[in-house]
């Protein structure tokens, strides 16, 4: 079975499929996120013998961050992958700077229903970038993001229209 | 088949411990204090020592680290990491992977990281010396320099104290290099750095076990590093290439300290 999960996440790692379901994460799944100089880039390792980041450090941060969202993160790494009912293959894509992916559609739809505040690590399709007031955003349809670095990852927040 | 795409040297590791006849957390209840852990540490305090009194350095790095996808399934990334540092106040980080490339620059006054890709930068303003920078950027902003406790060995910031049981391990081949190699055990981190033989100590090698996490995914770094390297001023400034938008960075809130 394992060889299976494996040969199936190499085609979603080289194809970037990611043929599933998005749902809002619960801060559970915000906790795997963190880590590593990615700063949030998936659930990575240590970089650093030390963490300078302070007791908890960059997971405790990175969950803060989102529980002062609205307990809310749309992730792709969080998308379930059903290849069999046991086993979520969460293929984190921080690696890559893509701003759009093929989850876009699904998270397109969600959009409309997720709060300010939320963050997500790419943008749905769509989306044009717009400068309003020297501040840069991403306009996906009704929804607005303003693109912001954590540590070395982009990634996005909700934001009520500036316009 | 769990090990699929692990780092070879977890079994290395784990044959070392095992040869040692110690678990690490035997090896942290009583030994503490041993004469091979004093001569671990101090191998990685005298590299630091000298790497302290460099004006200048410039590293190339080939990084593996493993990202947990899923369920303990690890999947190896790799990348290139260039650092050039002048002491105290020039340092310029790039990453580059196939697609994502970074850049980190501090001038002394300001961090920028930026993004080619994306054409995204940010920036935050830093404190005076490129030691208390790195402790800022992780701190407050989540972003960790690759490769940052070679900046940090040989001060009174190395945190070696934390070290449980240490041993050398023997010499061993970087890369046509013969560097010494020797291995640490933390509560949380196990870890393996490999140091040039002769008198000059500069770092070979580094590998991190994060040991926080059931995967245990590991981290690791073939170092060639170029003492008193020099480089140009405008190495360590950042001026936005056309078309570059400026975005936040996040920052902790005091809170979360």
């Amino acid at each position: 079975m394992r060889k299976i999960l494996i040969s199936a996440l190499s085609a979603f790692l080289i194809y970037g499929l990611v043929p599933a379901t998005v749902h809002l994460a619960s801060t559970d799944h915000a906790e795997a996120r963190g880590g590593g100089h990615r700063g949030g880039g998936g659930g990575g390792g240590r970089h650093t013998v030390n963490n300078r980041a302070g007791g908890g450090g960059v997971h405790r941060q990175v969950n803060n961050t989102v529980v002062n969202r609205n307990n809310t993160v749309v992730n792709r790494k969080n998308v379930d992958v059903n290849i069999n009912r046991n086993t979520n293959i969460n293929v984190d894509s921080h690696y890559y700077d893509n701003r759009h992916h093929p989850v876009a559609t699904a998270a397109a739809i969600t959009a409309a229903a997720v709060a300010v505040g939320t963050i997500v690590a790419s943008l749905p399709s769509g989306c044009s970038q717009v400068v309003v007031n020297g501040i840069v955003y991403q306009q996906c349809g009704n929804a607005w993001y303003a693109p912001q670095y954590q540590g070395t990852t982009v990634n996005y927040i909700v934001v009520n229209p500036p316009r | 088949m769990t090990n699929t795409g692990r780092n070879a040297s977890v079994p290395v590791l784990v044959g070392l411990l095992a040869a040692l006849g110690q678990a690490p957390a035997a090896m942290a209840a009583d030994s503490s204090h041993d004469e091979a852990t004093q001569t671990a540490i101090a191998a990685v305090s005298e590299m630091g020592r000298q790497l302290r009194e460099l004006k200048s350095f410039g590293i190339h790095a080939d990084v593996a680290y493993d990202d947990v996808v899923s369920d303990g399934i690890l999947v190896q990334r790799n990348e290139e990491v260039t650092i050039s540092a002048r002491v105290p106040d020039g340092l310029r980080a790039e990453i580059d992977g196939a697609d994502l490339h970074r850049s980190i620059t501090y001038d002394g006054l300001t961090v920028t990281v930026y993004g080619e890709t994306l054409g995204y930068y940010a920036q935050f303003e830093a404190p005076a010396t490129i030691r208390e920078t790195l402790q800022k950027a992780a701190e407050q902003h989540d972003l960790q320099l690759p490769l940052a406790d070679l900046f940090f060995w040989g001060t009174d910031e190395d945190n070696l104290a934390d070290v449980t049981s240490a041993t050398m391990v023997g010499p061993a081949n970087i890369g046509g290099r013969l560097c010494d190699q020797y291995v640490f055990a933390q509560d949380d981190v196990s870890w393996q750095i490999w140091i040039t033989q002769g008198d000059k100590k500069l770092p070979c090698k580094l590998a991190i076990v994060d040991l926080s996490q059931p995967a245990r995914p590991q981290y690791s770094a073939v170092i060639d590093m170029t003492p008193e390297a020099t480089f140009d001023a405008s190495v360590f400034s950042f001026a936005p290439p056309e078309g570059a938008e400026k975005i936040s960075i996040y920052t902790a809130k005091t809170a979360d300290q």
